[in-house]
């Protein structure tokens, strides 16, 4: 990761390098040429009107000669149309040697010729002598002209020099960046990743708190709220753990009083047993009742796949409930009132709908006022069907509206002992409900009564 | 980790391939002669490489001058002795070769005349024991375009390449042992023509004497920066590390190292010295800003 990062950071710049201080040389190559060319071209026409070339002593020229190449350290050889060396600034060759080189041959077809010699630093320019009249152009002779770059070469080494601690600033400069970038980059995560292991160990309590970059951040608050809502459910399970023990110990401990006290005492009348023994059954059925209720919640949970859908006629299945009710009804002189708008025929499970309206309507007879009254409604549209059961109750306090549906939760823990509940009826209804992919709602006054609204859509969707 | 380490690899592979790639100097093969002809362009000479049968000088000049009339083997060169040109004779003298033209020789002129010769000439002195050719034609000395007699040529006559290396003799001055008297060397150099002669004796001095009982003259990390010469004075600018001198040689001794090497050469009488581009008035306790002549009282051979 920090090699990619080195070679992204500096490749580009060596290149860049490169190329810049390339055309600098192309350019201050080619600019040395031409002035080069110039020179030659002036000393060509000073040279033509003499007999210089043709080997002919003329000291202003032989002068002009040295001087120019010393001005650009280097080297002038000049050669007649013979190729003898009329001229060699460096005393090496003398005229009766012969210059025979590619270059100064072809001169003499008109054609000049640049060298640079990179390797040895110095540019050779070979270009002919014209002598042009009216009618035509004669060839007369060849300059080569050798001239040194080194001051070319000495810019381009200091630039070069340059380039090069400048990159390897920049690459130590990167090194360290991404050293420090990457350990800030990858030390949330690093601390995500053992709040995490500390998790699985165990220990509920770790927040993770990362300041930041954004994304990281929003890491960092997903992954508290999830620790939330996982405290959440391991409270609830704990919680739930200790209310179904609560609950079922109960009834337990109310027959052991009744037992004991019986077997506690001698000569009691048998009027006294049977009545303890009343009580006594009593609290078993209740017993029974919650251990019933929850292993239907607890089927309800496992196999949310096992539902028995079939097409039920809704309105005989409301008729059924409220005929095994009204009894109940009659004891505390209520009122059932039952309301049909139209036949309603839904794909539901009869047993599960069945229990989940059985428990609302019972709740509402239950939590009502003497000769108060129950109604209960059906209508339905083209997607769904809508129950409504309404009492004129002791309503329930609008703070715990949202706390009936849980498991155990009663408001008035006396009273529905004293009704036989358990605190399981709202959540079995829910969850019934929930499985239909239906909606409940509750609107409940205190003092004045409760309705709820159950949705069911018509078609079951699995 | 594992990329540190193929990195590596790379780099071991490229140094031992560049490496290798430079053995490639094979040598010629023994007895193999140039046999030089015309780049078919005309601009140029080149050569191929011929095995002669015969072994004795007079048989190789007629086997070399067969070669010579024989189309060469490569598609764009050709042979430089035109159609129609023939050698009525020849003689060896001692190291000479003279060859005598028929006088179809004269009507060739110019610069084709003179590869023709070049070609001959180069080819003919690679014979061990022949040095020099003399060209006639009809018998009579060969004469060129501009009127000239040509004489002896050997095959240095003809320069294929003004950056050719050639074999420069140069006379150097170094210290003797105890610093303070100059002791004279030769050298044979490889000259280039890529820089000045005076520069290549003046770096010869700066890196020091080779052989054994001469020591150097001047401070390590001196750089010449820049030599010219004008009118028979040679002006020679140094960096400033020339001012530190060596601790075991004298000033003389170090001045005059550059100077007596430097009026050696052809041309240059006088040395006047710069340093950065600036004339400097002293070098230790001398005066360093006067031109300095040849001093042969501090060379060892004259004490």
């Amino acid at each position: 990761m920090l090699f990619a990062f080195i070679v992204i950071g500096v490749i580009p710049l060596y290149l860049f390098t490169h190329i810049l201080l390339n055309s600098y040389m192309d350019k201050a190559v080619g600019n040395k040429f031409t002035q080069m060319q110039n020179q030659i071209i002036m000393l060509s026409n000073q040279m033509l009107p003499t007999g210089y070339l043709t080997l002919a002593d003329v000291p202003e020229i032989g002068a002009e000669v040295n001087r120019i190449a010393d001005v650009y350290q280097g080297r002038i050889v000049i050669v007649n149309n013979n190729l003898n060396i009329v001229e060699d600034t460096y005393g090496l060759y003398d005229a009766n040697k012969y210059l025979v080189s590619k270059e100064v041959i072809q001169c003499f077809s008109g054609n000049s010729s640049r060298v640079h010699d990179k390797e040895n630093n110095y540019l050779i320019l070979t270009q002919p002598i014209t002598h042009t009249t009216e009618d035509q152009k004669v060839i007369v002779g060849a300059i080569v002209m050798n001239a040194s770059t080194k001051d070319i070469q000495t810019i381009l080494s200091t630039m070069e020099q340059r380039a090069i601690i400048f990159s390897l600033a920049l690459a130590m400069f990167i090194v360290i960046f991404a050293l420090y970038f990457s350990g800030k980059l990858t030390n949330p995560l690093t601390k995500v990743v053992s709040s995490i292991d500390h998790l699985t160990e165990g220990y509920m309590d770790e927040e993770v708190s990362i300041k930041g970059y954004y994304e990281i951040e929003k890491i960092s608050d997903s992954f508290n709220k999830m620790i939330n809502r996982m405290k959440k459910i391991e409270d609830t399970r704990q919680e739930f753990v200790s209310n179904v023990s609560h609950e079922l110990k109960t009834p337990i401990t109310s027959i052991k009083v009744l037992a004991d006290s019986l077997l506690m005492q001698e000569d009691i009348p048998v009027e006294l047993y049977r009545e303890f023994l009343v009580d006594i059954t009593e609290e078993i059925e209740r017993e029974n009742k919650i251990i019933n209720d929850l292993l239907s919640l607890v089927k309800l949970n496992k196999t949310a796949g096992d539902m028995n859908i079939s097409s039920i006629n809704i309105n005989e299945l409301l008729e059924q409930i409220l005929k095994r009710l009204r009894p109940i009804a009659k004891k505390q002189n209520i009122e059932v009132i039952y309301e049909s708008f139209r036949p309603v025929i839904a794909e539901v499970d009869e047993v599960k709908i069945s229990l989940a309206i059985s428990n609302l309507i019972e709740n509402a007879i239950k939590y009502n006022t003497p000769d108060g009254w129950v109604r209960v409604s059906l209508n339905a549209d083209h997607k769904y069907l809508f129950i409504k059961v309404s009492d004129s109750g002791i309503g329930i306090p609008e703070e715990v509206q949202d706390l009936i549906f849980e498991r155990f939760y009663r408001v008035d823990k006396a009273r529905s002992r004293e009704t036989g509940g358990t605190g399981l009826g709202l959540a079995i209804t829910r969850n019934v409900i929930q499985m239909h992919r239906g909606a409940i709602r509750v609107y409940s006054k205190e003092g004045e009564g409760t309705t709820f609204n159950v949705r069911i859509p018509l078609n079951y969707i699995a | 980790m594992r990329r540190v380490f193929i990195t590596l690899l790379f780099l071991m592979v490229a140094l031992l391939s560049s490496c290798s790639g430079n053995d490639k100097n094979t040598g010629k093969k023994e007895n193999e002669y140039q046999i030089y002809y015309i780049d078919s362009k005309s601009s140029g000479i080149v050569s191929e490489g011929y095995v002669p049968l015969e072994n004795s000088k007079e048989q190789l000049v007629i086997e070399l001058l067969e070669a010579l009339n024989r189309e060469p083997s490569n598609m764009i060169y050709k042979k430089a002795i035109p159609e129609g040109v023939t050698i009525m004779d020849y003689r060896i003298v001692d190291e000479q070769l003279i060859l005598n033209f028929d006088t179809k020789y004269s009507e060739l002129k110019g610069i084709p005349e003179v590869l023709c010769r070049a070609t001959i000439v180069k080819t003919l002195c690679q014979i061990p024991g022949i040095d020099f050719v003399l060209f006639n034609v009809n018998g009579q000395p060969l004469i060129d375009s501009n009127g000239i007699q040509i004489g002896l040529m050997t095959s240095e006559f003809f320069i294929e390449n003004t950056g050719a290396e050639t074999n420069y003799k140069v006379t150097l001055y170094f210290a003797n042992e105890t610093g303070d008297l100059l002791k004279k060397t030769t050298r044979n150099i490889f000259y280039t023509g890529s820089s000045s002669i005076e520069e290549l004796v003046i770096n010869q001095i700066i890196n020091g004497p080779t052989e054994s009982g001469l020591y150097a003259t001047v401070v390590e990390g001196t750089t010449l920066l820049n030599v010219s010469t004008r009118e028979g004075i040679c002006y020679v600018d140094f960096n400033e590390k020339f001012l530190e001198k060596l601790p075991d040689v004298s000033e003389n001794v170090a001045i005059y190292s550059i100077v007596n090497s430097l009026v050696e050469l052809p041309g240059i009488n006088k040395v006047q010295f710069r340093i950065n581009g600036q004339p400097a008035d002293t070098f230790q306790n001398t005066n360093f800003g006067l031109l300095f002549e040849r001093n042969l009282t501090i060379n060892e051979d004259n004490q």
